[in-house]
């Protein structure tokens, strides 16, 4: 459908006659498109509501008039509680021990969890679970 | 003197004062006004999801052009009417960008999308033809990674046909009543605006400083009274930064209500461009009169960015990799500085002394650049290597210039850009081409004396071998490209 669409757009410039012929190579020559392939007469495919056409996207006019919500529309709040990972400064290397009492106890901290906060099973990967 | 921004948003009217000045446009927007529709991703002016429509007063109206709010700061946009992707939609009606967008599949996760319609919103202002070429440049700052650009052109150039339609083919702007606006942009634009706050944090106080001046003069009061003043145009650079937290800059004058220095004058042959002419208006300058950086403006990062940059900026920023450089350089541009002892004029190739040091005395600023349109017969051409074609920095950049006499060249001028801490001369390959033939031969040997003048570096763009062989080759490439047939052409002449 869109093949068409584009091919008939491009002619547009051109002369009509020009613009039919391109047509007629795309639905009898070897560059049919993927609908073609299946609108034969007995299926009848072609009069159905939903093959060969279009959908609109369910969000499209959320998306275009920036109405839709993405998490990062929610306005942040006054006095929000933050959750951040801290990280290794070491990018490859083993923890051998974590001394978080003292970043615990300053002020504005509202908790403080680490691996050993995580009952039973806390690795996770797709194939090989490895991940913390 | 007022101690507020003037900034209408969507037609509304919003003073702006105190802290609230020292924040990027588009975090105006989303956290203040509550505008989610304009989207932040990379807040450096690359993607290009936070394009707005920007109206500026010239000539007695608004002019619109698109801009990433992201790196606008709204110092940068006192007397200036905002229009977001909220703006487009008029009594429940959605503005024909929108609707072709839906119809042609232009969205899928929807995050670049506004940023999309408002680039394309913004072709309309100009009243741009719409081809597939016209809209490629105009979406080359608008990056998208699921929907896929062919369905988003597709939709531009579908547009066309909503001229018939009900809804009309209308400007976005043309929504708003703008008189009223003009009319209060011109009361304003006559006044300098003062706003400053203190910052207080980890227990050091700071009085944070904005100046907007009208005039030069009050401009260069105000930089000689403050040492640690930034100067702000397009802020093309400079927001990055602040965005990056590599500067905090606490002394802000912003340059965008100095109305006298947006002119372009061309007088027997000589081109004078004020300090506030920005990408845009010079590339539309250069089209008719000078081809060669028409094109390396074509290519200099995206429209958004072209809209806010400046000539001058790209100068006083003092990058060895800004574009303009190479070019100024072969041209022998001199640039006018003004100060508290009055005007001189300086020679841009004595204007560098080191990396990011200039001979810009601390009361000091760019007024205007001139140069000489090059002679018919000259040969000019610039070259800038980057990874992408379009929207990058530039790994290596060369401005070559010939006079050539008689088949021989009289006169030589190269400058590189990206080889060492500053754009370079090269005197030394210049003496060897000066009085030789105009020969393949001549420009491999130029090629390796140009290759030991450099001083190249290895950075995340290039290392040093791939520079010092680009300094050769390109010589090479120019050899094939502007004098290959010079002998076979002056015969047929």
């Amino acid at each position: 459908m869109k093949a068409l669409a584009r091919s008939k757009h491009k002619s547009s410039a051109g002369t009509e006659s020009k613009d039919s012929s391109t047509r007629d190579k795309f639905t009898s020559g070897k560059n049919r498109t993927y609908s073609d392939k299946f609108d034969k007469p007995g299926l009848k495919l072609g009069n159905s509501k939903l093959f060969g056409k279009q959908l609109p996207h369910d969000s499209a006019v959320g998306h275009v008039t920036g109405e839709a919500l993405f998490v990062d529309d929610i306005t942040p709040a006054k006095n929000e509680l933050i959750v951040d990972f801290i990280s290794s400064p070491v990018a490859h290397g083993k923890i051998k021990s974590l001394n978080s009492m003292e970043l615990a106890q300053q002020d504005g901290i509202a908790g403080l969890f680490t691996h050993a906060d995580i009952p039973g099973e806390n690795l996770y990967g797709p194939v090989v679970q490895d991940e913390p | 003197m007022r101690n507020y921004l003037l900034i209408y948003v969507n037609g509304c009217r919003h003073q702006i004062s105190g802290e609230r000045c020292f924040q990027s446009l588009s975090d105006y927007l989303r956290l203040d006004l509550g505008l989610v529709g304009t989207k932040v991703v990379c807040a450096e002016g690359d993607c290009g999801s936070c394009t707005v429509l920007v109206g500026r007063l010239r000539n007695g109206e608004l002019k619109f052009e698109g801009f990433d709010s992201c790196i606008q700061y709204l110092y940068q946009l006192d007397c200036t009417h905002v229009i977001t992707v909220e703006g487009l939609k008029q009594d429940d009606q959605i503005h024909p960008v929108q609707r072709a967008m839906v119809d042609a599949m232009g969205s899928q996760c929807g995050y670049c999308t506004p940023g999309f319609v408002m680039s394309m919103a913004a072709m309309l202002e100009t009243r741009e033809t719409l081809t597939r070429f016209s809209v490629q440049d105009a979406l080359t700052g608008n990056l998208c990674r699921c929907t896929g650009y062919e369905q988003i052109i597709e939709a531009a150039l579908s547009l066309p046909k909503f001229r018939s339609s009900s809804t009309g083919l209308q400007a976005a702007s043309k929504r708003f009543d703008q008189k009223v606006m003009v009319a209060d942009f011109n009361r304003h634009a006559l006044e300098p605006v003062l706003c400053d706050y203190l910052q207080k944090w980890n227990g050091v106080t700071d009085r944070v400083k904005l100046f907007v001046p009208c005039t030069m003069k009050e401009a260069i009061k105000f930089k000689q009274k403050h040492k640690n003043v930034t100067v702000v145009a397009g802020g093309t650079d400079i927001s990055v930064q602040i965005n990056k937290q590599y500067i905090e800059p606490k002394c802000i004058m912003s340059l965008t209500n100095l109305n006298e220095l947006d002119f372009i004058e061309v007088k027997n042959r000589k081109v004078k461009v004020g300090a506030s002419v920005t990408w845009t208006k010079l590339g539309e300058f250069c089209q008719q009169n000078l081809s060669e950086l028409s094109e390396i403006i074509s290519l200099f990062a995206s429209r958004q960015i072209r809209n806010a940059g400046t000539l001058a900026g790209n100068i006083a920023n003092a990058s060895p990799i800004a574009d303009s450089l190479p070019f100024l350089h072969v041209i022998e541009a001199e640039i006018q500085l003004i100060g508290n002892k009055g005007k001189r004029w300086v020679n841009i190739n004595r204007f560098y002394h080191a990396y990011k040091k200039t001979e810009m005395a601390p009361d000091e600023l760019i007024t205007s650049i001139r140069w000489n349109i090059p002679d018919r017969l000259d040969i000019l051409k610039l070259y800038k290597v980057s990874k992408r074609k379009d929207l990058d920095i530039s790994t290596f950049t060369a401005g070559i210039l010939l006079k050539l006499k008689q088949g021989k060249i009289k006169k030589a001028r190269l400058a590189y850009g990206g080889v060492g801490p500053i754009v370079l001369r090269l005197p030394e390959t210049e003496r060897f081409l000066e009085g030789k033939q105009v020969t393949k031969s001549v420009f491999q040997h130029a090629g390796r004396i140009a290759s030991d003048e450099i001083f190249p570096i290895s950075d995340v763009r290039a290392s040093i071998i791939y520079r010092t062989q680009l300094a050769e080759n390109i010589l090479i490439k120019f050899f094939h490209e502007c004098c290959d047939n010079y002998h076979d052409k002056k015969e047929a002449a």
